[in-house]
């Protein structure tokens, strides 16, 4: 054991006796006695388990007591047993085993420690450690580390995570402990077993969700995905855009305004094919957490929420490999340990989809002029790897990387021989997109309430637009080559290296504190060339911005049903000689008057250093992502939000209110339209405000065949810019009064599941004209003039969608295969993309919605070795 | 780079398109004012009123104002003759390059002031014209034109090229006159972003050349078929007043983005107060390029 960890004594009967000796205390009993004297208690587990009791009969309490276990390690029996009443119990030698009064005055202990899973080792975020007659509890962190102080004292300490056959040990604590645990899986893939009590998990948050691996499996597996952005847009303040779009508001935000972190690292775009899939594969997925309000001091660069997504760190005990090919994509997974001691693991995973493959062949069909052929397509890949290297139990390292990219181009060519002439010409124009994330993390347990982290990262997303046109002539006597390229690239990039510690200085307080640097650059690059009037030019356009921040939070239980978050993060921004100053306020409070009732309150404070100017419409991938500058001051926004919880056996049912301010938010101005190449966006731009409330609703079942939830937010949503509609307040374009989301999954036998979801949300505000006049003059003449109402003055038609699928697994001794069969919008609803006036058949002016994404069927093969 | 975007989002996705109903709030017709006023030429101005968006009846003409025209100091100059369906013309008073007009529309009680600056008239000329290739064009016809510009105040400029061509049907012979696009690689008007939204329609200030002689390379395709041929085109170099400026690149921007449902609204810079449309100055020059 590590030296500085010091000397302790764990009375984990079985690990300080002989073997016989642990073998009495780890046999398994069931008792079920009612009020009688404690005496008879110990005679009858004398009975049941062979052992022999010896004690002075007055340590031993007077009065009638109960004990109800069911197949329950008799250590665990007694510690239940004994332990209320100050009673500690030692072997004495053989079978017997002898009672004594506790120690009156008791120190206190940190137990500390990693949590991982049993059968792949995998490090374990957000298991619950706490003891069952005490007050203290703590939650293992994004590395699976828990620490926790107790008084030396015979305790009942409880591991528990949603997905996991929760764990209970029988602890005598005499000093400091360092104990590593491995919690079951409650459904694994290859080692199959299941139980329907899986996650028993009080949540003790209501401005926060938290999905791990295997409740993400509850989602429809649609195109070989359950996909995490999808089932956060199922959770109560969260909305997306429509089809097509990109991003979630979220209780009232834009979708710039959510940090998405993948391993601690900021992701600036989260969609493949124009957001129907996200960039996260479900297949590397180990942790996603929603925080909507109350967000812990660490958290900072957005106004809105954090989605924090933790990737696997690899099997360490042995090489695991999946596959899964489905009709738009296929997918492979492999991880494992490098060397056979499991210290060293990796984990590579890598999709593609192929719909450029399906599209060549059909258009080769449908445009059979061989003559001009032209081509249009889309493919998307990623991929993520991680290598982690644990030094020993108190140190571990960890490199992981993602690049994905998608691409759609159209290309056009054509060719044609006459006598003593040969002319081709060829046009292609590409349209490209992606994220590439790069991390470093050092984790370092430094003490047993004391362990730190560093991360440096690099993250860049880029879009960028390719046109080429060459013209080739070839006669007898001359050859004519005429040449044209263009290239935009807009690209930002971060580069981040942050200290962070956290420090548990007693039982009911954890403090944690970082500093850390962003330094952000934001290029805007034109190239062109032109072999006709021979031009070549090249426009670059740079920002540069330094972020300097530091953060410091406490979260205190006072009492077991009470605890307080109160945090201070601050940030300092520099860009072109302008230097910002902004401290962010957290702060939550959490309070249970009864064991089934919680009551949450929350504010925040938050800056964004960014800004994304879309369209007025809907975004799609060239939005721009700007630096806030002089001009375009930091976007503010204070949140507050508070709520009830009610949660009883398998049932949950939450109710939230939130409020929120933003400033500084940016829009087009009116008559300044996408900005393009164009350097000087900051004059295009007008900045205002923002507010948001409403009420959120969500009620769950946990556990059992049947799960699932469904979750209601009623919303008001509004902006005001003084150069935009007159300077009068409009809503906002997701201003989403009703969304109401349901999610069932259904166990019908342990080999075939199925899970469905609706969704309905009022429709997307939008911009409609509502008269019009012809022009009569000049060389417009005869054209149609729209007159446009107030910004957003009409709503699109309601969306509602519904998904499902099937799952049918089979396990065979060395590997699983599962089927998956389902439907995207199942009912084919034409949910609209845009509005846009039209003329219909009998040359009338009509208005048409152009929607996208009918009913799609999903077949998906998944096998795991 | 957007279009492609979202065509190709289009494609891959699969689209469907529906009409649907949406319930248009009523709102009161508009006075809608249309004149150009060329130096030199008579004065008429078009009137009508605005309609409901999916109202598809004809556009509604007015046809009971009285337009007065004024000169800066206020002497009443002329009153436009009502000739049928919406059309005011005056029998006698031609703008002239650089003065400064009062119109008064009075309709159904209400009175709408236009206050218009007349450009001065336009000084150019044509260096000399050729035809030969231009990004992978054959048949391309080129011109060299320059400009006199004035250096007290800003100037604000057109070109556009009209193609007159023959076409041959049966025995009869059609005139065809249309408007073609413009190309250039010339930086004046490819930076000015006023001048992208229409190629048939070359709008640009005097930015870059305030005070001096400025050359300026354009051009057109030629798009001969064996039975229509292009006899001869017209370029026409126009000089605007600002009003005139504003209104032709913001009506050109709008129609650009009107088709575009991922553009935001883009709004109409008339010079007519409380009411649309606009009567703007301009002065034009037409060089005749015979084929």
């Amino acid at each position: 054991m590590p030296k500085f960890v010091g000397f302790f004594v764990l009375f984990l009967l079985a690990f300080t006796q002989g073997n016989a000796q642990s073998d009495i205390l780890n046999t398994r009993i069931s008792l079920k006695i009612k009020k009688q004297p404690i005496q008879i208690i110990l005679e009858a587990i004398e009975a049941k388990a062979g052992v022999r009791f010896s004690y002075n009969a007055k340590i031993i309490p007077q009065g009638l007591f109960s004990i109800h276990v069911k197949d329950e390690e008799l250590s665990n029996v007694l510690v239940q047993l004994l332990n209320p009443h100050r009673l500690s119990f030692s072997i004495l030698y053989g079978k017997n085993i002898v009672i004594n009064k506790q120690e009156k005055t008791l120190n206190k202990y940190t137990i500390s420690g990693y949590v991982s899973d049993e059968l792949s080792g995998e490090k374990l975020i957000g298991v619950s450690v706490h003891s069952r007659k005490g007050t203290e509890t703590a939650l293992s962190n994004q590395d699976g580390f828990y620490s926790l102080i107790l008084l030396a004292d015979s305790v009942q300490l409880v591991f528990e995570m949603p997905g996991y056959n929760s764990k209970t040990l029988g602890i005598k604590l005499l000093d400091n402990l360092s104990l590593n645990i491995q919690l079951q899986d409650g459904f694994s893939e290859l080692n199959y077993t299941i139980s329907s009590k899986l996650d028993e998990r009080p949540r003790n948050k209501l401005d926060e969700f938290h999905f791990n691996g295997k409740t993400l499996k509850q989602l429809p597996v649609l195109f070989g995905e359950s996909d995490v952005m999808k089932g956060l847009q199922l959770l109560p303040g969260v909305s997306s855009g429509s089809d097509g779009t990109i991003g979630l508001n979220i209780r009232g935000g834009g979708p710039d305004q959510n940090l998405i972190l993948l391993d601690d690292v900021p992701i600036y775009n989260p969609s493949h094919i124009y957001g129907f899939f996200s960039i996260f594969n479900s297949d590397v997925v180990k942790d996603v957490k929603l925080i909507k309000g109350g967000m812990n001091a660490r958290y900072s660069g957005r106004l809105s929420s954090v989605i924090d997504v933790r990737t696997l760190d690899g099997n360490n005990k042995k090489l695991k490999f999946q596959t899964s090919i489905g009709l738009l994509s296929s997918k492979i997974t492999v991880d494992g340990p490098i060397f056979k001691n499991g210290k060293t693991t990796f984990l590579l995973a890598a999709r593609r989809s192929y719909l450029d493959l399906f599209s060549g062949i059909v258009q080769q069909q449908w445009m059979p002029n061989a003559n001009s052929p032209l081509r249009t397509s889309y493919y998307f890949y990623d991929a993520n790897g991680k290598i982690k290297h644990t030094f020993s139990q108190k140190h571990q390292i960890s490199f992981s990387f993602y690049t994905g990219q998608d691409n759609t181009f159209i290309k056009n060519s054509f060719s044609a021989k006459d006598p003593g002439k040969t002319i081709s010409e060829r046009d292609k124009q590409t349209v490209f997109w992606g994220n590439r994330v790069y991390s470093l993390r050092d984790h370092h347990v430094l003490a047993p309430k004391l362990s730190a982290w560093v991360n440096a990262s690099y993250t860049t997303y880029d879009f960028g637009n390719e046109s080429s046109y060459e013209y080739n002539e070839l006669t007898d006597s001359s050859r004519t080559l005429n040449a044209y390229n263009y290239r935009f690239i807009s690209r930002i990039n971060n580069s981040i290296l942050s200290y962070n510690i956290e420090y548990k200085p007693m039982g009911t307080l954890v403090l944690k504190s970082g500093v850390g640097v962003v330094y952000h650059e934001f290029q805007r690059e034109v190239k062109t060339s032109d072999s006709i009037i021979q031009k070549d030019l090249s426009n670059t356009n740079k920002y540069y911005a330094i972020e300097y921040n530091a953060y410091v939070d406490a979260a205190w239980s006072p009492r077991r049903n009470f605890k307080i978050n109160a945090g201070l993060h601050y940030v300092q921004y520099h860009i072109k000689q302008k230097q910002f100053n902004y401290a962010q306020p957290r702060f939550s409070i959490n309070y249970k008057p009864h064991k089934h009732l919680l009551l949450h309150a929350a504010f925040q404070r938050t800056a964004q250093f960014l800004h994304l100017l879309t369209s007025n419409t809907i975004g799609i991938p060239i939005d721009m992502w700007l630096p806030s500058t002089a001009n375009a001051m930091p976007e503010t926004a204070n949140t507050y939000s508070g709520g009830v919880s009610f949660n009883k056996g398998d049932f949950v049912l939450n109710a939230e209110v939130f409020h929120k301010d933003m400033n500084n938010i940016i829009e087009y101005k009116e008559q300044a339209n996408y900005i393009g190449t164009d350097n000087n966006w900051e004059d295009k731009v007008s900045g205002g405000k923002g507010r948001s409330y409403g009420y959120e609703f969500l009620a769950e079942k946990r556990n059992g065949k049947t799960k699932g939830w469904i979750s209601y937010t009623l919303s008001w949503n509004y902006r005001q810019f003084a150069q935009i509609n007159g300077g009068k307040e409009f809503p906002y374009k997701y201003d989403r009064r009703n969304n109401l989301a349901i999610l069932i999954n259904h166990e019908f036998t342990p080999r075939i599941d199925a899970a469905l979801t609706w969704v309905y949300t009022t429709g997307v505000n939008y911009t409609l004209p509502e008269q019009i006049y012809v022009v009569n003059s000049g060389l417009q003449k005869g054209n149609i003039i729209y007159v446009y109402g107030d910004r957003n003055n009409y709503k699109f038609p309601d969306y509602h969608r519904m998904d499902f699928s099937f799952n049918f697994k089979k396990f065979k001794r060395k590997y699983t295969r599962m089927l998956s069969v389902g439907a995207y919008n199942i009912y084919n609803r034409q949910n609209p993309f845009y509005v846009n006036l039209a003329y219909n058949a009998e040359g009338k002016r009509v208005f048409e919605a152009v929607s996208l994404f009918p009913v799609l069927p999903s077949v998906n093969y998944k096998i795991i070795f | 780079m957007r279009k492609a975007v979202i065509y190709i989002a289009l494609v891959i996705l699969v689209s469907c398109k529906k009409e649907i109903n949406v319930n248009i709030a009523e709102k009161p017709a508009i006075l809608v004012v249309n004149s150009e006023l060329f130096n030199d030429s008579l004065i008429e101005v078009d009137l009508s009123l605005t309609q409901g968006i999916i109202d598809n009846s004809a556009a509604k003409k007015v046809n009971d104002a009285v337009i007065e025209v004024f000169s800066k100091d206020s002497l009443i100059l002329d009153v436009l003759t009502f000739k049928g369906n919406g059309r005011y013309c005056s029998d006698v008073l031609k703008p002239k390059a650089g003065f400064e007009y009062l119109f008064r529309i009075s309709q159904q009680n209400k009175v709408y002031w236009i206050d218009e600056q007349m450009p001065d008239s336009v000084k150019a000329n044509v260096i000399d014209t050729s035809r030969g290739v231009f990004q992978g064009q054959a048949n391309f016809f080129k011109v060299r034109l320059e400009i006199q510009n004035d250096l007290i105040k800003s100037n604000y400029y057109s070109f556009r090229i009209k193609r007159i061509s023959k076409k041959i049907q049966g025995l009869d012979t059609i005139l065809i006159e249309e408007w073609s696009d413009i190309q250039s690689g010339d930086f004046i008007l490819t930076e000015d972003p006023e001048s992208h939204f229409s190629k048939k329609h070359l709008l640009f200030t005097d930015t870059y050349f305030k005070g001096i002689q400025q050359e300026f390379k354009f051009g057109t395709s030629i798009l001969d078929k064996t039975n229509q041929k292009t006899i001869k085109l017209l370029v026409y170099v126009t000089g605007y007043s600002f009003s005139a400026y504003k209104y032709y690149t913001s009506v050109n921007e709008h129609l650009f983005y009107q088709n575009d449902p991922f553009s935001q609204p883009t709004l109409i810079k008339g010079n007519v107060p409380n009411a649309y449309g606009a009567a703007v100055g301009q002065c034009n020059k037409i060089f005749e390029i015979q084929f």
